[in-house]
């Protein structure tokens, strides 16, 4: 935005109490003396030139998460003060940023360069931080360790605290501006009259009680980062990165006898935009080249990595571990072949995602589409067991013939069929524009839905197995009993046999 | 720096290296038990033309033979699938287009138990594009820890003399069998070791009153590096393949006409489900 668009007065308007009202305005129409909450018809009757937009509180909430992600390279906890505000716990941080001012003066500064406008407050307590932020004088506030936060805090309105708005019309009428003008009260009065959440909130203001943050994501317990002087921006450098990092957070995780099973890497870059991948792995890992590999795997699949003018910050942390202990690798060749297989996986699903590398697994249920579920191969965790391929399940003695197809249709797909009434296999079927003729058939197998589902009972089955004249098997099934459960019943081919 | 002797000694030792590449298909003349062994289909007719079985640690390919005949080309793949993967003692992996799961069905698991592949032994990707169909192939192949990789394709390859040749030489570095099922047949020229036309043959009726017998197959070998191509009919049960009763004997005359059976208990009458919950009650 241009300094002359910023010039202009300007105002976001949303419907309140049937009326059009101003939501939020800039520097320039604040000073014309236009306030939130004004109804736009009288906006525009004492300033008939302002520039007005529709209220968009999803694009600013998109905004607000988008300083989050560019205030992680401050402070990983870190919590959302919707709609306007952040709080940074920089406990044990700020020396990393020269000092409390450094650390402030870095923020303002990085915020100013995308465009908008900050207040920023230190303070002992989150929210009189956040009440220093938004009504002290200066744009940059910092209370030092052991001030006397209720002197502080005693000259600011008493909007500051943030109680509801009944509450505070309530408090205006009674002649309460400041908040000073709470303090030397009597708390009891105030409590049985205004109720214990704005003496609650004055408190926690004051120190005088603990509140706590609800952090935007947990913190993880191992998390390993480096800042660069100098931006990168190629693939190959990140990935390196990526590596040193990972013997950082190797060595971490080795001396709690953990390992990872999800990946964070975070790249912040100059310009504020924070790229985060995930890799998830079946079993624990540390070593850092195949963490490497893993995204790089992750990375390949995403076609470009947009580094826009460098990344400057890189953090990689584990939000996910489990115990690994550690293990003397002996000479056996089925435990290698296991852990190349589990690299394998992680690989693969780093490089097309989870959810497509499956294993089948067998369920307890009468309906064939539901006796089988692929389930996400790092998910499963029962290990590769050779003794199970030895007795495998044949077909039963009464039959040549396996009774499942190999393959299943997701959705059954209906035919025309003809069939013997009442309940015969049928003779010929159409599928796919083709006529098939029944040469030989085995069944009916009668399946019928679970009679204690309540909703969506579908028709009895009885399945039949067919070979066709020109020897295809499918495995066919009328949907519905001939004259009790349908009067026309019909026909769907579910599988294919070999 | 550079001396010329050394020059032509570098030269010399690359034309090894690619001449080591170039035989890594297995030429006539190099010992066929270098390339990782066998994997017998147990018929002579049939292992006698391929030296023995199909090669471990190649590439083998499979394509229907018409459109519609998927189901025996998937029984074809997942038979040789899970006799390699019960003799090299590690699982297996399926990786499907999606478009082929969604013409001819997804994999099933209570059936792929009947073929010979119980749960646990079987990993299946399924991906959009052929080209991750061939990438997942050449790392799969490449890794130990796998018996036998399958890939099934519906479109044709994108340079298949290429694709098909880094996937021989990736299951060559692995010892992998590598089985490319293809929906549909491709002339293109192929490095496969072997290529077959997998299509459906009438099987013979398991008793005098229908019923279905083992399903069959014709195989069609049309490309053999080691010997003559060939055609059989197969007969399949469970992961065990046999040669089917000439055609001959299939409708002898004292046999009833298969379909005029309407005599009462002429049909095979429903058995218990296998897989069912209550199975053992009912066996019992």
């Amino acid at each position: 935005m241009s300094p002359e668009a910023r010039a202009a007065p300007r105002v976001t308007v949303a419907l309140e109490k049937n009326a059009l009202r101003l939501a939020a305005l800039n520097t320039a129409a604040a000073a014309l003396g236009l306030a939130p909450g004004l109804s736009l018809a009288d906006a525009r009757a004492r300033h008939p030139g302002i520039e007005v937009a529709e209220h968009a509180p999803e694009a600013d909430a998109r905004a607000l998460a988008a300083f989050a992600d560019a205030c992680e390279r401050y402070t990983p906890l870190l919590a959302l003060d919707a709609p306007d505000g952040l709080l940074l716990d920089i406990s044990g941080c700020a020396h990393l940023f020269g000092g409390e001012k450094g650390l402030l003066r870095d923020l303002i500064g990085r915020v100013s360069g995308t465009g908008f406008s900050a207040r920023a407050a230190i303070a002992a307590t989150p929210d009189a931080a956040a009440a220093l932020a938004r009504f002290s004088r200066k744009r940059g506030c910092i209370a030092p360790e052991g001030t006397d936060l209720s002197a502080l805090l005693a000259p600011l309105p008493l909007a500051a605290l943030r109680p509801e708005a009944g509450t505070l019309a309530a408090l205006a009428r009674l002649g309460f501006a400041r908040i000073s003008d709470l303090q030397d009260k009597p708390r009891a009065p105030l409590a049985a009259r205004f109720g214990a959440p704005l003496l609650a909130r004055l408190d926690a203001a004051t120190g005088a009680a603990r509140a706590a943050l609800e952090h935007r994501f947990p913190p993880p317990r191992f998390s390993a980062e480096k800042p660069l002087a100098e931006p990168i921006e190629r693939v190959e450098d990140v990935l390196g990165l990526t590596h040193h990092l990972a013997g950082t957070l190797a060595a971490a995780l080795e001396r709690n006898g953990m390992g990872a099973r999800r990946l964070d890497l975070a790249l912040f870059r100059v310009d504020g935009k924070v790229t985060r991948l995930t890799v998830g792995t079946g079993r624990p890992v540390r070593d850092p080249a195949f963490v490497r590999r893993l995204f790089a795997e992750k990375v390949a699949a995403l076609e470009s990595l947009d580094a826009g003018f460098g990344f400057d910050l890189l953090r990689l942390s584990a939000p996910l571990t489990e115990p690994l202990a550690h293990r003397q690798d002996g000479f056996d060749a089925h435990r290698e072949a296991d852990a190349a297989r589990d690299a394998l996986i992680d690989r693969l699903a780093a490089r097309l995602g989870g959810a497509r590398i499956t294993v089948p697994v067998l369920q307890d249920a009468h309906i064939p589409e539901e006796a089988c579920r692929l389930v996400p191969a790092q998910k499963a965790r029962r290990a590769f067991d050779p003794a199970a391929l030895d007795n495998p399940r044949l077909p039963q003695a009464d039959t040549d013939a396996p009774s499942r197809p190999p393959r299943l249709f997701e959705r059954p797909e209906l035919v025309e069929a003809v069939a013997e009434v009442p309940d015969g296999p049928p003779i010929r079927f159409r599928w796919r524009h083709l006529t098939h003729h029944v040469m030989r058939a085995e069944g009916p197998e009668r399946i019928a839905a679970p009679w204690w589902r309540e909703e969506g009972l579908s028709p009895t089955r009885d399945y039949f197995r067919v070979e066709t004249t020109d020897g295809r098997r499918f495995w066919l099934f009328r949907a519905g009993l001939f004259g009790t459960e349908v009067v026309q019943p019909a026909w769907y081919v579910h599988g294919l046999f070999g | 720096m550079s001396h010329p002797n050394a020059a032509a000694a570098d030269i010399a030792g690359l034309r090894r290296r690619i001449a080591a590449i170039e035989s890594g298909g297995g030429t006539a003349g190099e010992p066929l038990e270098d390339i990782g062994g066998w994997l017998p289909f147990g018929i002579p007719a049939v292992d006698g033309p391929l030296g023995g079985g199909l090669a471990l640690g190649a590439l083998h390919e499979a394509s229907a033979k018409a459109p519609g005949t998927e189901g025996a080309l998937t029984a074809f793949g997942l038979a040789l699938a899970a006799q390699a993967a019960k003799a090299g003692r590690r699982p297996v992996l399926v990786v499907q287009q999606e478009l082929a799961a969604f013409e001819a069905g997804g994999l099933y698991g209570p059936g792929l138990e009947e073929i010979g592949l119980p749960e646990g032994t079987l990993v299946l990707v399924r991906v959009r594009k052929v080209q991750d169909v061939l990438l997942v192939m050449e790392e799969a192949l490449k890794c130990t820890g796998l018996s036998a990789v399958l890939g099934e394709v519906a479109a044709p390859l994108p340079e298949p003399l290429t694709a098909t040749r880094r996937l021989s030489l990736a299951a060559r570095a692995g010892g992998t069998l590598g089985l490319l099922l293809r929906q549909s047949r491709d002339p293109e020229p192929c490095a496969a070791l072997t290529r077959w036309v997998i299509g459906h043959a009438l099987s013979r009726p398991r008793d005098a009153y229908g019923g279905l017998g083992p399903a069959c197959l014709s195989a069609t070998l049309t490309r053999n590096r080691h010997g003559p191509p060939g055609q059989w009919t197969l007969a399949l049960q469970g992961s065990a393949f046999s040669l089917a009763p000439p055609e001959g004997l299939r409708h002898e005359p004292g046999d009833p006409a298969p379909r005029d059976l309407r005599a009462p208990l002429s049909q095979p009458v429903a058995r218990p489900p296998l897989h069912g919950p209550h199975r053992a009650a009912i066996v019992a």
